[in-house]
């Protein structure tokens, strides 16, 4: 709803800077132009990875980790107890309830954008949505730091997932490799061609591009050529997407479920060195029959989260990768004439879980009936910039729009310390 | 206020003063840019070569790539005018008003348009076609699709106000952005601190579009489509209510209704119909509907595409800039605003009161800018920048979906074979292949500010997909011409450059290709490699960009 | 034979809950006659009113709190005291005295509505009107306002609650006779009870997780319709949704409605899908089988559009008709005891007689009300001479209407 001043601060006084320079203009951040090499194998190293599970419409706060049984706006639903003593989440939570002590909950988000695609948008980016400016969603980022140069499997995966600002300006090396909510592979993944005749005709392409390339430096096509690349080197990783003859062996871990079988594919994913991967969840937007629709989607939700956190230590992969839950908006603390609940970003939850992450956290805190925070506030900003420390990327971590500069976390973020470990 | 004044001041000066030049615009042009680059000692880029002349102009003007004939023809062309003789012959083709429809098509609607009726918009698309066809100035083109009379079928300039019927506030930012080149969304929800509107401005604007709504009645056939017709109505009563900054908004609260105002000039003087109008209803169903007894809609087309606008001609000038030298002269072109000003702000009050002075000609001002010599430059260099601040080069850009699909229809000669076997396809522009396939993976080119967004899905439809189609052996494509020509192999490769690339290749490139394809001594497998050469042609970066 | 012009408003009984919350009313019946309301809420709070033969005109409070000629409303007589989470459904045996509840505490409770009170209590039910009041009147008086005593009467404990759901209750069904009730949870089981014993006389678990929004018996006891879905059950295919009829002997499936109108297919086209969702929406939440046996009838519940009612053969569970476009779901629906008639409710604030033979609409009571969204009667009753039709609307009123002859 607000955009934050700095969104609108003048380009004058960074392009009289600009005209100063030589020929050239702006520096993009595409390829290796920006990017400290020195930094990012040094992340790499760590193989930090991050897997989102988006609740697309945005969950409840009050039917998951923020009850406020009787009172006005507390709805049907019961606490139940947790692993961690004293710790309680919504009965619709009984798996999560024992991953409690791999938790940290955030019962005091406030965030700035009430309304889905502007929403979606933010909790992918950090940002508001600017005319001059296409804001990359932080898989983009984690992508960029954490990924590795000429993988086989893409560095930023997203299963069925929403949002659109894809890469925004770190430019198409860092687009999203898109899949269905089916977790199939998009179309056209797999080369119809014996890789002999594949193999030949490359040699014609590369010979058809040296030629291009020697007389054109310009960066997109450059950067048409590493998609190229990439798409080919795709073609030896898609037995990593495919989780079939696992599947009889994890159903009953990962439950019957769409989401519950995306679980197991972003675990294989990260597990095989992807940085990146987002799943999503449709359906939470319950104007209507909130209650029996986060009864519904709640279920196969959070045992595929459980299973997620439980395979992932088993695996001794937790410690290095954050899973982010959270949708776009919370909902409101009144119930309408339609068992529902509207939308609201006063005051509501998220979780994380994993690497760099406290467990068996609860942070902050909202009032009786949920209406605002009390203590604790976190903002986009601010949870962005946690998401980013606990990965080791530095959430002043800066990249060009032009010649603006725009880091990763917006400018007056703060880490929120007592999360992290 | 005081910063209202000066901008708005500056703008009017800068109209006043630019009388219109006895100096071609094409000179103007390339006087205001080579004394940036003398000034900032910026070497140029050299002339581009016949070729990628004819190649780059082709596409800029027809959204197509010339044929081999074609292409051997012009580069074989000794007259020394040979350029400007080209861009006549372009311009007077029905398939430049073609691509002028197809580019001002995606600025009106987009790819995805809001609302569901404008998703079928043939009505629309034709009447944009015409109107490019008969070279309809600008102004009087904009005018039309703001006072949205008559129907969507049988005049259809009224679709692009169906977009946004009943959404007064996303009509007013879309107007904005579209003919004025000011983003005002900022505005929507608070006061935009560093510009001069306010919220106020905002819904002053969006006060213009309350009281429209629309009415279906019938349909009607436009070229052989059953179209339904839409009516842009327009009621005597409604008002957009302006509650304050949306941070304070409260529940249930009101609003005053907004009068409306032109941006950061006058107030609209309306007259006061009183109760009259109190209770009206909606426009009937299922006929056309009546004329408002006073009209805010028309009164903002005109006020919108006058002559003495401040931002009309200079948008306009500044879009159709950047459609052939890449970056606009302000970037992005739809975000004209104090904090973003011109790289060459005498070059853009040049364009505009010489665009306003040539009555809105829109052919003439694309002449004027694809004649001159910065346009012509080459595209070379080791500077990497697609889309060079100083105009130093020629800017190299993605083809859209549209280029894509003729061009390799062109290039494989698709068009012909479809036409000679007399296939459904031949009916259809986009045939051979599913268009839906090649919007969904190049629909949108670049990231909405001008980048290139390309990645690896584009690859996988490139590499993966249906091309193998258009690469057809079949009688009358380009495959199974060279297979059949009597000729040598070289000539046949320099057939397939001139087909694909529009130039003739080197002698390295000609070997090489050669000698790929023949290596292969049966002619069923030589035909196999052929297509596979086809395809590397069709798929390489030389193709995929306008350079 | 009713007719729209004969149907007139009776009572406008008060029953709101706390602003904000989903504390309205949520199930209702007739208890022996018309004179005897029993309505709950989503709080778990019951009342039981007694009603004068007929409407005795009298003050009633306007919206801004002024007194004004109206029917006066009587207040309840007694509250029911038990349930820890929203009732579901309540359900009189002829006797006029046995109630049967269900709720969301995963509890079914029975009551004797003439049983010796436990004790008295004071209960607000107008707090919502209070709160309305309140906002306008000087800031001094709104504390006493809010904290003035509310209506004193007295309390009922169950004279049984049964524990054996281990999920949400949401569907009740009684046979003509009152001996036996099914109730289903959210978990798929049903249980079938003997009223007079207190005791389960069968329980099955249904196929799949979906949840049983609703169960009728025949008049006999000896069958059971019972409608499950489940919002969201993981994306696959179809809704896991059911509708099948069963042997209460023994569990047994005696009839796969669904199956038998939509046969299974390994990979279903969209027509099927298509098809599939158009009769079942979002979820079948109402349910009723005819005395004589020979008719179902079963309403589309949630938000998803028209809420139909498809009225049924019991024997094959072949449609017969659709009848009772509610805008938005249908809530509740009950057969006259001939069978000629139907009347259904829903989230439009509108009741319907629907005449069974042929599926007029013999009438249309009540105006949708509400914003975009209307308020939703979420629960009706009939009175057994069938004269008279209570129904629970959540603005946090009971509406009694006088449905003429």
């Amino acid at each position: 709803m607000f955009c934050p001043t700095h969104e609108h601060f003048s380009r004058r006084s960074l392009l009289k800077g600009l005209f100063a320079t030589t020929a050239g203009g702006a520096l993009m951040n595409w390829g290796s132009l920006f990017a400290s090499p020195a930094r990012a194998d040094e992340v790499a190293k760590n193989q930090k990875r991050c897997i989102l599970l988006w609740m697309n419409g945005g969950a409840s706060q009050f039917e998951t980790f923020d009850m406020k049984v009787g009172t006005a706006t507390g709805g049907p639903f019961r606490p139940i107890s947790t692993n961690v003593p004293g710790t309680q989440v919504c009965e619709l939570l009984p798996r999560m309830a024992q991953q409690m002590d791999k938790l940290c909950v955030i019962r005091s988000m406030r965030t700035s954008q009430i309304d889905h695609p502007q929403g979606i948008h933010l909790m992918h980016t950090a940002y508001s949505e600017t005319a001059n400016v296409r804001f990359p969603e932080f898989g983009a980022v984690i992508a960029k730091y954490l990924g590795r140069d000429g993988a086989a499997l893409p560095n930023f995966i997203k299963i069925g997932s929403n949002g659109d600002s894809g890469s925004g300006f770190l430019g198409p090396r860092f687009q999203p490799f898109n899949m269905g909510h089916d977790g199939r592979l998009p179309t056209f993944a797999q080369s119809p061609l014996n890789p002999e005749v594949e193999a030949r005709r490359n040699g014609l392409r590369q010979f058809v591009e040296d030629t291009y390339a020697a007389k054109h430096a310009v960066e997109t096509a450059k950067m048409h050529r590493a998609a190229y690349d990439s798409a080919r080197r795709l073609q030896s990783a898609l037995a990593t997407f495919k989780i079939d003859e696992q599947w009889q062996k994890y159903e009953p871990l990962y439950g019957d479920s769409l989401f519950g079988r995306n679980c197991l594919l972003a675990r294989q994913l990260v597990e095989a060195g992807v940085p990146f991967v987002e799943i999503g969840h449709s359906g939470y937007d319950t104007h209507a029959d909130n209650f029996t629709g986060h009864k519904g989607l709640l279920a196969p939700m959070e045992q595929g989260w459980a299973a997620l956190l439980t395979d992932l230590q088993e695996r001794g992969l937790l410690q290095d990768t954050l899973v982010v839950w959270m949708g776009e908006i919370g909902r409101t603390p009144n119930i309408n004439n339609r068992a529902g609940r509207d939308h609201y970003v006063r005051a509501w939850s998220t979780a994380l879980a994993g690497c760099g992450v406290k467990g068996g956290l609860v942070y902050g805190q909202t009032d009786e009936e949920g209406r605002d925070v009390t203590d604790g506030k976190v903002t986009e900003g601010d949870f962005f910039a946690t998401i980013y420390q606990a990965l080791g990327i530095d959430p002043l971590t800066e990249h060009y729009a032009g010649s603006r500069p725009i880091p990763i976390a917006p400018f007056g973020s703060n880490v929120v310390q007592d999360l992290l470990v | 206020m005081g910063k209202h004044a000066t901008w708005a001041c500056i703008l009017l000066i800068a109209a006043v003063q630019a009388a219109p030049a006895a100096e071609p615009l094409r000179d103007v042009i390339d006087r205001e840019l080579a004394a940036r680059w003398q000034q900032q000692q910026i070497a140029p880029a050299p002339p581009a070569e016949d070729a990628v002349f004819l190649r780059r102009i082709y596409l800029d003007l027809a959204g197509i790539i010339p044929t081999a004939d074609e292409a051997a023809a012009f580069l074989d062309n000794a007259s020394p005018d040979k350029r400007a003789q080209l861009i006549e012959q372009l311009l007077a083709s029905p398939r430049y008003a073609q691509h002028q429809a197809d580019v001002w098509d995606m600025v009106f609607f987009g790819r995805n348009p809001p609302g569901y009726d404008a998703a079928k918009r043939e009505g629309f698309q034709h009447w944009l076609r015409e109107a490019f066809a008969q070279n309809m100035p600008y102004d009087e083109l904009a005018r039309r699709m703001l006072k949205a009379e008559g129907n969507t079928a049988e005049q259809g300039a009224p679709m692009y106000l169906v977009q946004y019927i009943r959404r007064p506030e996303d009509a007013a930012m879309a107007v904005s952005q579209t003919f004025l080149g000011v983003q005002l969304q900022c505005a929507r929800c608070h006061d935009h601190p560093y510009e001069s509107w306010t919220q106020l401005d905002f819904y002053s604007m969006a006060a213009f579009f309350a009281r429209l709504e629309m009415v279906k009645a019938g349909k009607a056939k436009v070229d052989n489509q059953e179209l339904e017709k839409i009516y842009v109505a327009e009621m005597n009563s409604g008002d957009i209510k302006f509650t304050g900054p949306a941070k304070d908004a409260q529940p249930g609260k009101q609003g005053t209704p907004v009068p409306p105002k032109f941006l950061l000039a006058a107030v609209l003087d309306e007259p006061d119909f009183g109760d009259e109008f109190k209770n009206e209803k909606r426009p009937k169903e299922n006929e056309p509907p009546l004329a408002p007894k006073f009209s805010r809609k028309d009164k903002l087309a005109d006020w919108v595409t006058s002559a003495e606008n401040p931002y009309f001609a200079r948008a306009a000038v500044n879009r159709i800039w950047a459609q052939f030298m890449g970056r606009g002269l302000v970037h992005p072109v739809d975000n004209m605003s104090e904090s973003n000003s011109a790289s060459h702000p005498a070059l853009l009050d040049a364009l505009a009161s010489d665009f306003v002075a040539h009555k809105f000609d829109v052919q003439w001002l694309i002449r004027e800018i694809v004649n001159s010599h910065a346009y012509q430059l080459a595209a070379t260099g080791d500077v990497s920048d697609a889309m060079p601040l100083s105009f130093e080069r020629a800017r190299t850009r993605p083809l859209s979906a549209e280029e894509l699909l003729e061009s390799w229809r062109v290039a494989t000669r698709y068009d012909r074979l479809a036409e000679q076997q007399n296939k459904k396809e031949a009916q259809g522009r986009f045939s051979g292949v599913s268009f839906d396939y090649v919007r969904r993976f190049f629909g949108e080119p670049n990231n909405g500010v001008g980048d290139f967004q390309g990645g690896l899905h584009e690859h996988l439809y490139l590499n993966n997909g249906e091309l193998g189609r258009l690469t057809t052996p079949e009688k009358g494509g380009l495959c199974d011409e060279l297979m059949t020509s009597a000729d040598e192999w070289p000539a046949k490769v320099e057939r397939l450059y001139l087909s694909i690339l529009s130039r003739r290749p080197s002698a390295e490139e000609q070997a090489r290709f050669v000698e790929y394809i023949t290596s292969e001594k049966e002619s069923r497998n030589q035909t196999e490699r052929l297509r596979e050469a086809m395809w590397v042609l069709m798929t390489c970066s030389e193709f995929r960009f306008n350079h | 034979m009713y007719a729209a012009d004969k149907i007139k408003p009776a009572w406008k009984l008060t029953f709101e809950g706390a602003r904000t919350t989903v504390a309205w009313p949520s199930a209702l019946t007739f208890a022996g006659s018309h004179r005897r309301v029993v309505c709950a809420n989503h709080d778990g709070t019951i009342l039981m009113w007694e009603l004068p033969e007929s409407p005795v005109a009298g003050k009633v409070l306007d919206a801004s709190g002024k007194e004004v000629d109206g029917i006066a409303a009587p207040p309840p007589v007694k509250q029911l005291v038990g349930h820890e989470n929203a009732v579901t459904h309540l359900a009189c045996a002829p006797d006029g005295k046995t109630l049967i509840s269900t709720s969301l505490d995963h509890t079914v409770r029975f009551w004797d509505l003439e049983a010796a009170a436990s004790g008295e209590a004071e209960v607000v039910i107008d707090r919502e009107t209070r709160e309305r009041l309140a906002r306008r009147a000087p800031e001094k008086e709104r504390e006493g306002m809010l904290s003035a005593p509310g209506v004193k009467l007295a309390t009922l404990a169950p004279t049984a609650t049964l524990s054996e759901h281990r999920d949400w209750i949401q569907a009740l069904g009684m046979s003509r006779d009152g001996r036996r009730v099914i109730t289903g949870d959210d978990a798929g089981h049903a249980i079938v009870w003997d009223v007079a014993k207190k005791a389960k006389i069968s329980q099955w678990q249904c196929e799949g997780v979906a949840w049983i929004l609703a169960a009728a018996l025949s008049s006999d006891g000896e069958q059971a319709l019972v409608s499950q879905y489940r919002r969201k059950g993981g994306d696959f295919n179809n809704y896991p949704a059911g509708l099948r009829i069963y042997n209460v002997a023994d569990g047994a499936v005696k009839l796969d409605i669904l199956a038998t109108n939509y046969p299974k297919e390994k990979n279903p086209p969209y027509q099927y899908q298509y098809q599939y969702y158009k009769f079942v929406a979002e979820g079948l939440v109402a349910a009723a089988w005819s005395r004589d046996g020979k008719l179902l009838a079963i309403g589309q519940g949630g938000e998803g559009g028209e809420g139909k009612v498809h009225i049924l053969a019991a024997e094959t569970g072949k449609v017969l008709r659709q009848v009772s476009e509610h805008r938005y779901g249908v809530t509740d629906l009950c057969f006259t005891q001939d069978g000629k008639f139907l009347f259904t409710a829903g989230r439009d604030t509108t009741f319907r007689i629907i005449q069974v033979e042929d599926g007029k609409e013999v009438a249309k009571i009540g105006q949708p009300r509400g914003g975009q969204f209307t308020d939703w009667l979420s629960a009706i009753s009939l009175s057994p001479d069938e004269r008279w039709l209570a129904a629970a609307d959540i603005s946090g009123h009971v509406q009694v209407w006088q449905l003429g002859q």
